[in-house]
């Protein structure tokens, strides 16, 4: 039964992850190559060149061990990354099987079925948990297989512990995401509670790895314990006491979930608030956010939105404290202020901050575009489309209310991070010009543009590739400015990128032409959606 | 009598003889019309058309003298759908859902929201996700009739719901047809449909295979009868009725198909000591084999 469940309920992430996690780990070891080559003095000094670089980035990525090998390069340019998709990931699967096989009706099924509440949630906790396993060996496998050909160390059994530390430490995750999904009223309000609290707890690892007065707060977030294996690299540890903690702490998690699951009722959760008792309602509502497609849409997403703005501002808000605590770290050491002072295109802090703050914010937004065309994928195969198409409304004002709600709702997130920026910077002990954080800030929207654009576009015609191709295109994009130089690329394949495209406005010259370019993206993509709108059939069935 | 609904040669062919072929229908305005079919015989594919939301291979479909593809923004101002699924509208209310197709469709009148409510006794003060299946119905059953529509097309809008509320739905029907509106309503059983209809059509594996008057239908129709005596069992009373055949009797119990009227039988049954009498609808599939057994393959197709 649970290698069913395993299978036929998770069959897409674990291909997708798998397959691509193998792939990538493949790629970035032929990366390493290319750009470490193969003697040992150009690979410690390509080492070096890593590790000044990486301070830059400890708010969002743990400082590497060892980059002058493979595993630890793959470990610190693609595991790490791996964990946080991965992480969306798992929180998804956890509030899935909390509420949504509930929606489906699946879980109603199986317990008129016979099986047990506990064992239901047991059972398919161990069949994500196996698929889990198999996808953070996939990953890990990619490194074992590619590394001979590199001339590097495959590192078997220190890549496979690393392995069991990711799994342990996202299955925790994962059961943190399931018990939270069991409190709510709404499944919305679970999704946003479920996917929220592990970026929380990322964010919050982040602040202990960056504020030496703040490091105590680690210690709630699992991504604390997952770093402190770093048995990847050659020469790295597994802590057996973290992982075997983060176990502990899933089964608690789990222990707490099942029965809160076994009391509250099938479709509700603990808590009932925002249930109709009162009298029946016999009118219709006159809400004038009721009136158009799309101000429905953002009526209907209001939660959601909320959560991603105020998310965006939080967020801006951190990144910008820790900014000066990472720039005074780096300029602690007088060799790697003198790289960055090289490296950085105008000023040092406004230079750092591009880096911390606009570069998340880019991923931030190319995740909302993402999450934004799952929504309409949905919508078009529940019959959302066709009940809308049944009202007076053409094919084009479909696509034309996707593209109004999509820009509201962007430039709301835009705004949320812009506000979190001004209203932290005076008391970060940084100095900014008002007028490029204002400007970097706007540019983000037509960025965001740009990816909804893409979106819309095949959505319209493809939606169930729709999410799947946009996800890839996302991280194609977002590497492309690494890889290029790694592989050689011409520089014209690098500049398709559209995170290329929006630059780094904050220290150098408004890119006026590149955000002209994306806002062209958003309309050649929206008006392509149009076209393939009309000629294909619309159907729930 | 101008037409409501007109195809010509509809066709959708989705490959492997799935789909609608060669459909020339004609409704006329101020109609309830029926169209039956079995499950997958094509009847969504047809109404999916009619709506606009797929495109015909070949043919053409109009509605109230509009093209129902070229001209689809204008005829979704003269209908009233109802889907045979209402989609999935999550955590939304009924009063937004009925709130916000009630503004799309240029705005409603709340007293005639409160109207249709308290018939079918819907609380709008639910969230979608919080309706059964018959609610689900009744909302469905609201947004196409809230707005008064000059033509409801209605895909098996009567399942799920109680028998009460079918009552009352039909009881819409009849006074949307009184108020001069036109009705397509698509079922596989024909019990709901012949309360309200004046003709129906008969789809099969997406050919129309029977267009005719209720009563003619009722021609069709094969009934199994059982009859139970309160004596020995007398088959001989039944052999030589019109329409009757298949009779076979077990102690006190005969059993017989009748087609066409069952008034001789009944004419019968008056004069003997009956302790039970059973009469089954066949399923339209029954119908359609029985109706066809003796006809050949080109007409059954």
């Amino acid at each position: 039964m649970i290698r069913w469940m395993a299978w036929r309920l998770h069959r897409r992430g674990l291909i997708g992850f798998s397959v691509g996690g193998f792939l990538i780990a493949v790629f970035y070891g032929f990366a390493f190559f290319q750009a470490a080559g193969t003697t040992a003095a150009s690979q410690a000094a390509f080492g070096h060149s890593i590790d000044l670089v990486a301070k830059q980035f400890a708010f969002i990525i743990p400082v590497p061990v060892h980059p002058e090998t493979l595993g630890g390069y793959e470990q610190y340019k693609w595991l790490a990354g791996a964990i946080i998709l991965m992480m969306i990931w798992v929180a998804l699967a956890g509030v899935g099987i909390g509420r949504g096989d509930e929606e489906r009706g699946i879980t109603e099924q199986w317990i008129a079925g016979g099986v047990s509440r506990a064992r239901l949630l047991l059972a398919r906790s161990a069949a994500f948990g196996l698929v889990l396993l198999v996808a953070c060996l996939a990953s890990v496998l990619g490194i074992v297989v590619v590394a001979p050909a590199v001339h590097q160390d495959p590192n078997v059994a220190g890549e496979l512990l690393k392995a069991v530390s990711m799994a342990v430490g996202l299955f925790t995750c994962y059961a943190i995401a399931l018990l939270i999904s069991q409190l709510p009223a709404e499944r919305q309000t679970a999704t946003a509670l479920g996917v929220g609290a592990p970026v929380l707890l990322v964010l919050v690892n982040g602040i202990a790895d960056t504020i030496d007065s703040a490091s105590w707060i680690g210690v709630v977030s699992p991504f604390h314990w997952m770093e402190k294996t770093t048995s990847a690299a050659p020469g790295g540890t597994f802590d057996v006491g973290a992982t075997v903690g983060l176990g502990v702490a899933a089964a608690a998690l789990l222990g707490v979930a099942i029965p809160i699951f076994q009391r509250r009722d099938i479709g509700s959760g603990w808590f009932t608030w925002g249930r109709h008792t009162g009298a029946a309602v016999r009118m219709a509502s006159r809400n004038l956010m009721l009136r158009l497609p799309f101000t429905e849409g953002l009526w209907e997403q209001r939660v959601g939105l909320g959560v991603w703005v105020v998310s965006t501002l939080a967020l801006g808000s951190v990144m910008v404290s820790v900014t000066k605590s990472t720039a005074d770290a780096l300029f602690s050491d007088p060799r790697l202020a003198a790289v960055f002072l090289h490296a950085a295109l105008g000023p040092v802090y406004a230079a750092l901050l591009g880096f911390i703050w606009f570069g998340f914010a880019l991923l931030l937004l190319a995740a909302y575009a993402v999450v934004q065309v799952s929504h309409w994928a949905a919508q078009d195969q529940e019959g959302r489309v066709e009940m809308l198409l049944s009202a007076p409304i053409s094919r084009s004002r479909v696509i034309v209310d996707r593209a109004l709600e999509f820009a509201a709702a962007s430039f709301l997130i835009v705004a949320g991070g812009y506000i979190g920026l001004v209203a932290t910077l005076p008391s970060s002990g940084l100095r900014f010009d008002a007028g490029h954080v204002f400007t970097a800030s706007l540019l983000l929207w037509p960025f965001a543009l740009a990816f909804g654009g893409l979106g819309v576009g095949i959505a319209s015609r493809w939606p169930r590739i729709a999410v799947p191709f946009l996800a890839a295109f996302a991280v194609v994009e977002s590497s492309l400015g690494d890889l290029a130089p790694l592989f050689k690329l011409p520089d014209w394949m690098a500049n398709l990128s559209v995170f290329h495209l929006y630059g780094n406005p904050i220290v150098g010259a408004i890119p006026w032409t590149p955000a002209a370019l994306m806002v062209l993206v958003f309309l050649v993509g929206f008006g392509a959606a149009m076209v393939l709108m009309q000629q294909r059939d619309v159907s729930s069935a | 009598m101008t037409s409501a609904i007109t195809t010509r040669g509809l066709t959708k062919d989705y490959g492997r003889g799935r789909g609608l072929f060669g459909l020339d229908l004609e409704v006329a305005e101020g109609e309830v019309f029926g169209y039956l079919g079995p499950n997958g015989a094509g009847k969504s594919t047809t109404i999916r058309l009619l709506m606009g939301f797929i495109h015909a291979t070949v043919g053409s479909a109009s509605i109230l003298g509009l093209d129902s593809m070229r001209e689809s923004v204008e005829v979704k101002r003269l209908v009233g759908y109802i889907p045979g699924e209402l989609p999935q509208f999550g955590g939304l209310r009924g009063r937004d859902i009925a709130g916000h197709y009630g503004a799309l469709h240029g705005g409603f009148e709340q007293a005639r929201v409160k109207e249709i409510t308290e018939r079918l006794d819907l609380d709008l003060g639910l969230k979608y996700r919080q309706y059964s299946t018959g609610n689900k119905r009744k909302l469905g059953i609201l947004l196409a009739f809230m707005h008064r529509p000059k033509l409801l097309v209605l895909d098996e809008p009567s399942s799920g719901l109680d028998p009460l509320n079918q009552q009352e739905f039909f009881k819409l029907v009849l006074e949307a047809k009184a108020a001069g509106a036109t009705v397509f309503l698509s079922s596989h059983v024909l019990s709901e449909v012949e309360h309200v209809c004046e003709r129906v059509g008969i789809i099969r594996r997406g050919k129309l295979v029977k267009v005719a008057r209720l009563e003619e239908l009722h021609e069709m129709l094969v009934r199994r009868v059982e009859v139970e005596f309160a004596g020995d069992a007398q088959p001989q009373l039944f052999a030589a009725l019109p329409g009757v055949e298949n009779v076979e009797s077990n102690h006190r119990r005969v059993t017989f198909t009748v087609r066409g009227s069952f008034e001789p039988v009944a004419d019968v049954l008056a004069g003997h000591h009956v302790v039970n009498l059973a009469s089954h609808e066949p399923t339209l599939e029954e119908t359609f084999l029985a109706y066809y057994s003796d006809q050949p393959a080109e007409a059954q197709a």
